[in-house]
């Protein structure tokens, strides 16, 4: 699986400081072969989607789909005030079937034929499935990458397409976990960001809010709940600095192959790191960034890393400790509160320092 | 758990390798001699259970599978109800804590899910709803602080130990064991590192998932491939239930081995988890909704709260000493005692303190730690270089209660306001007036305020004493 497109703007945007990630979504490198080319042996854990949790969620999506998408137009439809029996539904699915290598192409001049009607004041479909954008990645637009929400909803007051995204995430009390919502609002962020390129070419960028509409599943099968329009004005923020991200990953990437042209592992090195908690479960690469600093605060989470920085030796941080002494007065106000937390932990500071030292 | 506190936990977990603890007693009571415990595995993404081991933890799980759990078929569920239901009746007959072990928050939500497809599934036997609601009660018991009836363990031990590891990956409880319970001459952080390629967290290894997955297409079109095919992922499954109930095990084990003494104050909080869950199997309701039920529930989630806290500030050292360096727990020397007569209020106690961080007002509440104690503190000032203290005693005006001239002890401001009853009556006097703007739908309330001109502030301002 590459992290290519909207996965890989996503994975940006949860660590902006990380080159190494960036580079590699700009690439669009197939994370298990990367990993085999720079570390030299294959991938040991789990990677990629299982086969059963795929099956759940096609199984959703088609369930949605099915007879001219009258679930997916009963749950939406109430939501934008469209009465779901007269809903007008394009399924670009059926309309452009095939591999996405060139269907992606198609739909997205399909697509931009709607949003010019759409901006001429013309009728346009209320619902549009498997719709496609294409998302600048360089300040020139010269580069982008292909967005392609699960559904887009015309909001018929605003006159403007609402991107949509179906997830079989399970709904109870009107509340889905919320880890699993953070990857899907990224997902969206990034949807609103292209069909606000997208508009921006017919005049009517204004029309489009940050906002996304979700279609989750209730705990009875695979019927869907009523949708859910969100808000998601933080995560277009970071989806907008993880674009900057890419560009300027793709211009450090320029200047180091200004020499020649070297494969990304060949220069891995050479681009900054940062690794963090949320590297795992999102970053094949997690536990080798965590081996390559494992004597530093970082391994020890995301709050130890503020707390002293995460390139903060541990074994120096202990000497500190134990010592009591430094030329920096920060370092000994932090050695000072480290010693007195002994207490909180039921030792002496004596006790404390005998056992780290 | 400040977050200097942490590092300081860590660093030394890191330097011994092996997990510290960050607790000086247990946050539950002890497990009740009949202790109940499922462990299921779930399709991934799915959240439906496809096998799930259950029973006395200290003995052989029973193991139920389901080949096909997309399908409506869910008889393989009753041998769970019945023993669930056994469990819940005996405890309630006897009125014993109903404990319940759970390895992972992933397990409670799966049987928190089971509740939801169940309680009021027409097309289920009364059986398994009454299971659906069992379930609900288990998964509502659990949203309560300090409860002591579902005990997940990865939970409890990560409120107990820190590890040299990151916060994240103490969420493998596998790896969180081989801090806990390090392996003599293998380095836990490797360890966790190995533990943490197979998930923990109520699925199968990939694997073993992926095959399944192959068989169940064969096992579906039947025949002899089909019976062979659904004894093999019987058999898959049985062995991901049981890997996933020795985790559980294990985990329990290292809870109960790793010396925490008891609390008295704990025994308050079971109580109250028991008559509450005990109420809520006997008088089954979905999640409340309107605006009386949503009160009622809040009120009761707030106090648990504050009893949790009064007990864990009161009863543990360490966490007081977390307080303290909050400035909500003060160790002070009683300097003085005015009380014109012995026995009675009124009484004063004049304390004074050299601690620095202190965050204590005129009205605060505080308490000795063994609640003999009761003032509100009416002066705060300084002198000699400390901090002084004026408590008017609210309780314990008693000789008998009242510390020594001279005796430094620890004050704290965990306080818990039992207004329970009083509680109870405002509700009821709520349900009796049933003031349109809180019972109506909410429809009916936007025309109402609309039409009626109604002034909320000035409501409010009126309500002011």
């Amino acid at each position: 699986m590459s992290i290519s497109g909207t996965r890989g703007l996503v994975r940006v945007s949860k660590n902006l400081s990380c080159v190494l990630q960036a580079a590699m979504a700009v690439e669009g490198v197939r994370e298990p072969e990367f990993y085999r080319r720079l570390i030299g042996r294959e991938y040991p854990g789990e990677y990629g989607e299982r086969l059963s949790a795929r099956r759940r969620g096609n199984k959703f999506e088609a369930n949605l789909h099915q007879n001219n998408a009258a679930l997916l137009r009963r749950s939406v439809g109430p939501t934008f005030g469209l009465d779901p029996e007269v809903m007008v539904v394009r399924n670009f699915a059926e309309e452009v079937p095939g591999p996405p290598t060139t269907m992606r192409a198609h739909r997205l001049a399909r697509m931009r034929r709607v949003m010019a009607d759409l901006a001429a004041g013309k009728e346009v479909p209320d619902l549009v499935i498997q719709p496609q954008f294409a998302l600048p990645t360089s300040p020139d637009g010269a580069r982008f990458e292909y967005v392609s929400p699960d559904f887009a909803v015309l909001d018929p007051k605003k006159r403007i397409y609402v991107p949509g995204e179906e997830k079989s995430f399970i709904v109870r009390d009107r509340v889905v976990e919320p880890d699993d919502l953070d990857l899907t609002r990224r997902q969206a962020a990034a949807q609103i960001l292209a069909i606000r390129a997208q508009a921006r070419q017919m005049g009517i960028e204004k029309r489009v809010e940050n906002r996304a509409v979700f279609v989750f599943a209730t705990p009875y099968g695979l019927s869907p709940a009523p949708a859910v329009v969100e808000p998601l004005h933080a995560e277009v923020h970071e989806l907008r600095r993880a674009l900057t991200v890419y560009d300027s990953a793709r211009k450090m990437l320029a200047r180091l192959r200004a020499q020649g042209a070297a494969p990304l592992e060949m220069l891995a090195d050479e681009l900054p790191r940062n690794f963090q908690e949320s590297c795992y479960g999102s970053c094949i690469l997690a536990a080798e960034c965590e081996r390559q600093a494992r004597h530093r605060a970082a391994v020890m989470g995301d709050d130890a890393a503020q707390l002293v920085g995460g390139e903060m030796d541990l074994r120096q941080l202990i000497r500190l400790v134990v010592r009591g002494t430094s030329d920096r007065p920060e370092d000994l106000e932090l050695v000072g509160e480290i010693r007195r937390a002994s207490t909180a932990l039921g030792l002496t500071e004596n006790e404390l320092l005998r056992r780290l030292a | 758990v400040s977050r200097v506190v942490e590092l300081a936990g860590r660093l030394l977990a890191y330097r011994e390798r092996r997990g510290v603890r960050i607790r000086e007693r247990a946050a539950i009571v002890p497990d009740p001699a009949r202790t109940f415990a499922i462990a299921p595995i779930k399709i991934v993404s799915d959240d439906l259970v496809q096998a799930i081991a259950f029973g006395s933890p200290s003995a052989t799980p029973t193991v139920v599978t389901r080949w096909n759990p997309l399908s409506r078929e869910s008889s393989e569920l009753e041998a769970l109800a019945e023993a669930l239901d056994h469990f819940l009746a005996e405890a309630l007959a006897s009125g014993t804590l109903p404990r319940i072990w759970l390895p992972h928050e992933s397990a409670l939500k799966l049987v928190e899910l089971l509740g939801y497809r169940y309680k009021t599934n027409q097309s289920a036997t009364p059986e398994l709803r009454n299971m659906g609601w069992q379930c609900y009660a288990i998964a509502k018991e659990a949203t309560f602080d300090g409860q002591q009836i579902v005990i997940v363990a990865s939970q409890l031990l990560r409120k107990h130990f820190t590890t040299g590891q990151a916060p994240v990956k103490d969420g493998h409880l596998g790896a969180l064991l081989a801090w806990i319970n390090p392996i003599p001459g293998v380095d836990p952080a490797e360890e966790a590192e190995r533990r943490a390629l197979v998930p923990a967290s109520g699925v199968l290894e990939r694997s073993a998932d992926d095959k399944v997955e192959q068989l169940r297409r064969i096992a579906k079109k039947g025949g002899a491939a089909g019976i062979r095919a659904r004894a093999e992922i019987e058999q898959l499954l049985k062995a991901g239930a049981q890997r996933e109930w020795s985790v559980l095990v294990a985990a329990r084990h290292a809870f109960w081995n790793g010396g925490f003494n008891q609390s008295v104050q704990m025994a308050e909080l079971a109580r109250l988890s028991r008559d509450r869950f005990f109420y809520s199997l006997a008088n089954p309701t979905n999640p409340p909704s309107r605006a009386h039920s949503l009160a009622r529930d809040l009120f009761e989630h707030e106090y648990a709260g504050e009893v949790l806290e009064e007990a864990e500030v009161c009863g543990d050292a360490l966490v007081r000493e977390r307080a303290r360096r909050r400035g909500r727990a003060v160790r002070a020397t009683v300097d003085r005692i005015v009380q014109p007569r012995a026995n009675r209020h009124p009484c004063r106690i004049l304390l004074r303190s050299d601690q620095l961080v202190m965050r204590v007002r005129r009205g605060t509440l505080l308490q000795r730690i063994d609640g003999s104690v009761v003032g509100r503190v009416v002066e705060v000032g300084e002198k000699g270089g400390e901090r002084t203290l004026t408590m008017e005693v609210v309780r314990g005006v008693r000789r008998s209660d009242l510390p020594m001239v001279g005796s430094i002890g620890d004050w704290v401001d965990t306080v818990t306001h039992d207004s329970r009853f009083v509680m109870g009556r405002v509700l009821g006097r709520m349900a009796q007036e049933a003031a349109p703007i809180v019972y109506q739908p909410l429809s009916a309330r936007m025309n109402m305020r609309a039409d009626a001109g109604l002034d909320l502030l000035a409501t409010a301002r009126g309500l002011r004493r």
